[in-house]
This record gives C-alpha cells, structure tokens and sequence, in this order.
C-alpha cells in the first residue's frame, strides 16, 4: 500500500484554515468557496478522464441536475437541505447509470459527442421545463442550508463547511488514488482487452466510475445551489463543460492534485482578467494549448517529473 | 485438457479458421504454428471468448466454454499473453502486476481504500515480490515500462499471467524480439511454470525455441489444421514443408 500524499493535504488545510482565520474580505472568501466548488467537479472528471479514460463533455449537466433537484425539493417541498443533497447526488446515479450503460460503450470522439448530447438535453430541460426549475429566468428563493444552531448564510461560515466538505473529498481521493483501484482504472483506460482477459470486466467498472461521479458532481452542485441561492440554466451549460476539462487537462489529468490546481488556476482567470471578460475562452484555449504542446501530465505532472528528477 | 472441435470462423468473405480440430494433452507444453496468417492467434481469441466462432466448440477440461466472455474464460482457469505488450506505460512493473490478480480475487474496494485489509496486502506484495523474482525482474521493479528492456518486459508478461495461477497458460509470440540469451533464460522460466503443473499452449515462429519445449504442436495453414503430433512428427511433413518453404513445382 502507499502512502497517503500527507503533504499535499496539508498545505491544503493550511491554505483553507489560513482564508478561513485571516482573510476577512467576504469578496474574496466567496471566490475562495467558488474555486473549491469547481476543484471538486474538476477533480471528478479528472477522475473520468485521467484515470479511467472516459472523456465527459456533460459533467455541467449533472451539477446542474444535483442543484435543481436540491433546490425544487428544499424550496417547493420544505425538505431540509442537508438532506436533499444525498437525494440529488442518488437522482444524478441513476441518470448516469442509465445513460452511462449504452453510450460507454462508445470510445474517443463519439463518446465525447454522446455525453456532449447528454449534456445538451439536460440542458434543455432545465430552460423548457419552467414550470419546475424557473426557466431561462432562473430559480429563486432557496433557502440556507441550517446545521443545528448554526445557519450559513454569510460568506465565512459558507466556506468552512465547504472547506471540511472539500477536506473530506480529498482525503478520500488521496485514499483511492494509493489504493488498487487507482491501476484498475488505468488498466482500462489503456487496454480493456487485457483487462478483460484478467478477468475485470471494463463496462461494469466504467458505468460505476460515471455513475459515481455524476453523483458527487450532483452532491456539490446542491452545495452550489445553497450557496448562490439562485441557480440557471446559464450556469449548467456546455461553456462550463469545457472549462472544468480545461481544468482538469491543465492542472494534469490522472493526479489528484491536478484538478484541484486546475481549478484554482483557470478559475482565477475570470477575477484575474474580469476587464477581458468576453476573451475569456481565448485564455482558457491558450492555456489548454501550452499545456498539451509543453507539459504532457499537466501542471501536476510536471511538478511530479521535477521532483523525482531533483531527488 | 483443451478440446478444439470444427472450429470455424469468418471476417466477412474471409475464412480466417476453417474446420480446426485438435485436443491438447492434459500435460506439458504444446504449440502452434504455421505461416503469417495460418489463423493461429485468431484460433487464441476462439479460446479466449475474444472471437466467437460461427461454427464448432471448444471445451476445457470437458466444459463447453464456446463463446464464453473472456472474463468468464480467465476464471475457469485460462490466461494468456498477447502479441503486444499489454503494461500501462504510467504504472511500475510491479504496480502492472497487480492485473495479474485483482480480476479473480476481487479484492474490496472499500476496504482497501480503507485500509482495512492491510493483511490481505502485505500477503499480496509478498506474492508480487516472489513473482517478480520468479521472472527475473525484480530489478526493474519500481520502474516503469518506459525504462525497462524489451527482453524484461516479455519476462514481466510472462509472470503476470503466471501470477493468475491459471490451469492453461497461452502465450502468444513470447520468445518474439529476444535475443538468444534471453530466449534460453525465457525458456527455462517456460519449463518451470510447466513443471509446476500448468499446461502451456504457445503460439511461435521460433523453430529452435518450440523444438527445445514444446511435446505436442499443431501446424495451421491458411485456417486449417494441416499437422499435429510431436515436433519430429510435424517437421517432417510434407504440407508444413510446403507451407513454409513453398511448392517445389511453382
């Protein structure tokens, strides 16, 4: 067994208890609590892609999905929130379990296109079915997520249950990333015919990795939901597709920590060049250029290479 | 141990295996053989529910396995190599061994995430260390294929599939690419898995290499079985020598 990555997790923690004591400008705590939210989706797909080769170009759909049903059944049926996340991660299961079983089948461009159509639909229903989810118009009037005495409705304590949210997800990443599961899934991604003749069988393994993280992605989108208390379709679109595997891709697919260092870095470059804003993909595609051309495993891959070199 | 019976099978218009009927000893190694393109890996896939025949059965150990899923065929007891390496350029040699055995141990996921099953593991690595011994890599262990020898790593092949503890080993090309000391060195490993019970069914162009191993070959042709029987049996074949040095009156 390996060792668990305690370096990384730490200066995690250091970084989030460092924001979470010391930083009091709600603006830039509430940026904080963004990029956790997106390094959680991109680390997700980081996950599909990196480790298991499944190329997802719906993920936005289903953090749409988790936060229109954690935002219908808390607001419209009073349920409490902490309990609509659960629901919305097990809808999205289903969902992908449904869909993953016939289109992951497919491999490369077409399975691209076919969770790219996935996606799509998704969307569309978010926009036509108003009667539900609000339309193009949006959701509004979601509540706050209560525990116990504690209601978190400002900025500062939004992101300390996201941090200890965010901690969790990492150490458990860190956990499947040095356990056996790790090279099973990179057993598939390169070559589901030894798999097979070993014994693995790549369809079921595939449909459970989508599933699963359709599930947490579903999970963080109800978190994202009772943090903007206004969810719309705009937010669930293709665009944010492509930036979380932007993300995923720059920050270097198959290492845990590149989707967290894709997130914080590509999800700076809206603060960062807000005076650009419409040139904003242009950033993005330059990046994800520079990195495939120069840096193959990404920014953590990189950073790997030197440390092994320098050791 | 392995019955072959009619077996037939067509790509489109093309008869890759025609009629194919052999029955392998219960023991010792036999091989296949034949030209490029005889059928003798497609006859591989047959076995390894990789190709379903159109025609025909193939029973293993008296158990019709005919197009049983590949996953279905390594858990009664069959493993193979393939022409291509199959190691994941990412992981370590010993890292790539663990495909030797997670499909039929299924270990818990949940639990090795945990680290619940720390006994189960500290077994495991023990085995994968003997392993990796046991083929002469224990060097190259925590490299990755990148930076290992060709030679090395048809070794390291050769002992994941060992790893699975299978009942019938098939090897597809494995002395392909090595030089004279490493087929010797292969060789020997190839007599130690046979001595330990495993039956091995070997597809090889090597002559030398199958006339130091093998006790029983097949010779294909075009997808038809044309000779079988021990190796002095099948060299002295009239077709096998027109298969392979071509017809005197052409």
């Amino acid at each position: 067994m390996k060792r668990l990555n305690f370096t990384f997790l730490v200066l995690m923690a250091c970084v989030l208890g460092y924001i979470g004591t010391q930083v009091t400008n709600e603006y830039y705590i509430g940026v904080a609590t963004l990029l956790l939210i997106h390094a959680v989706n991109a680390t997700a797909l980081n996950i599909l892609l990196g480790y298991t080769g499944i190329i997802s170009i719906g993920q936005a759909a289903f953090f749409g999905l988790g936060a229109y049903v954690a935002a219908v059944l808390s607001t419209n049926y009073g349920i409490n929130p902490l309990l609509t996340m659960p629901i919305a991660a097990a809808a999205a299961f289903v969902l992908a379990y449904m869909v993953g079983s016939p289109i992951l089948k497919l491999h490369g461009n077409y399975l691209a296109m076919a969770t790219l159509g996935m996606g799509m639909i998704l969307y569309i229903f978010m926009n036509e079915m108003d009667f539900i989810t609000g339309g193009p118009s949006g959701f509004v009037g979601i509540g706050d997520i209560i525990i116990g005495k504690f209601d978190l409705a400002d900025e500062k304590s939004f992101f300390v249950f996201m941090s200890i949210i965010f901690m969790v997800f990492l150490l458990v990443c860190e956990l499947f990333d040095k356990s056996f599961l790790h090279n099973k899934l990179k057993f598939i991604k390169n070559s589901e015919s030894a798999c097979r003749s070993y014994g693995i069988t790549p369809a079921r393994t595939k449909v459970m990795v989508f599933a699963s993280m359709a599930a947490l992605t579903a999970f963080n989108g109800a978190i994202f939901t009772f943090y903007t208390h206004f969810i719309s379709p705009v937010s669930f679109s293709f665009k944010y597709s492509v930036e979380l595997l932007a993300m995923a891709t720059v920050g270097g697919l198959g290492y845990i920590t590149g989707g967290v260092i894709g997130a914080v870095l590509l999800g700076l470059v809206p603060e960062i060049f807000s005076a650009f804003e419409e040139y904003e993909m242009i950033i993005y595609g330059g990046l994800l250029a520079v990195v495939i051309m120069f840096l193959p495993g990404g920014i953590a891959g990189t950073l790997k290479r030197l440390v092994k070199r320098n050791a | 141990m392995l019955d072959i019976n009619n077996i037939g099978v067509s790509f489109g218009g093309v008869h890759a295996l025609s009629k194919v009927t052999f029955t392998m000893p219960d023991k010792g190694i036999s091989a296949l053989i034949g030209p490029n393109g005889a059928g003798k890996t497609t006859l591989f896939n047959v076995i390894t529910g990789f190709v379903t025949p159109k025609e025909g059965t193939v029973k293993f150990s008296g158990e019709d396995i005919t197009g049983s899923r590949s996953e279905q065929v390594f858990l009664k007891g069959i493993s193979r190599t393939f022409q291509n390496l199959n190691i994941i350029p990412e992981l370590t040699l010993r890292e790539n061994m663990y495909l030797g055995f997670i499909g039929k141990e299924k270990p818990s996921a949940l639990a090795t995430m945990m680290r619940f099953n720390r006994g189960y593991w500290k077994e495991t690595t023990k085995r994968i260390n003997d392993c990796l011994d046991f083929v002469n890599v224990t060097e190259y262990a925590d490299m990755t294929p990148g930076s290992v020898p060709y030679g090395v790593l048809k070794n390291f092949e050769l002992g994941r599939a060992f790893m699975s503890s299978p009942k019938l080993l098939l090897l597809d090309e494995p002395a392909a690419g090595l030089n004279l000391a490493e087929k010797e060195n292969l060789a020997g490993m190839v007599r130690k898995i046979q001595s330990m019970g495993i039956c091995i069914l070997m597809v090889e162009h090597d002559m030398q290499f199958i006339s130091s191993l093998a006790d029983f070959v097949v010779c294909l042709n075009f997808g038809q079985v044309i000779a079988a029987g021990t190796y002095a049996q099948v060299r002295e074949n009239k077709d096998v020598l027109k298969a392979y040095l071509g017809d005197e009156d052409a």
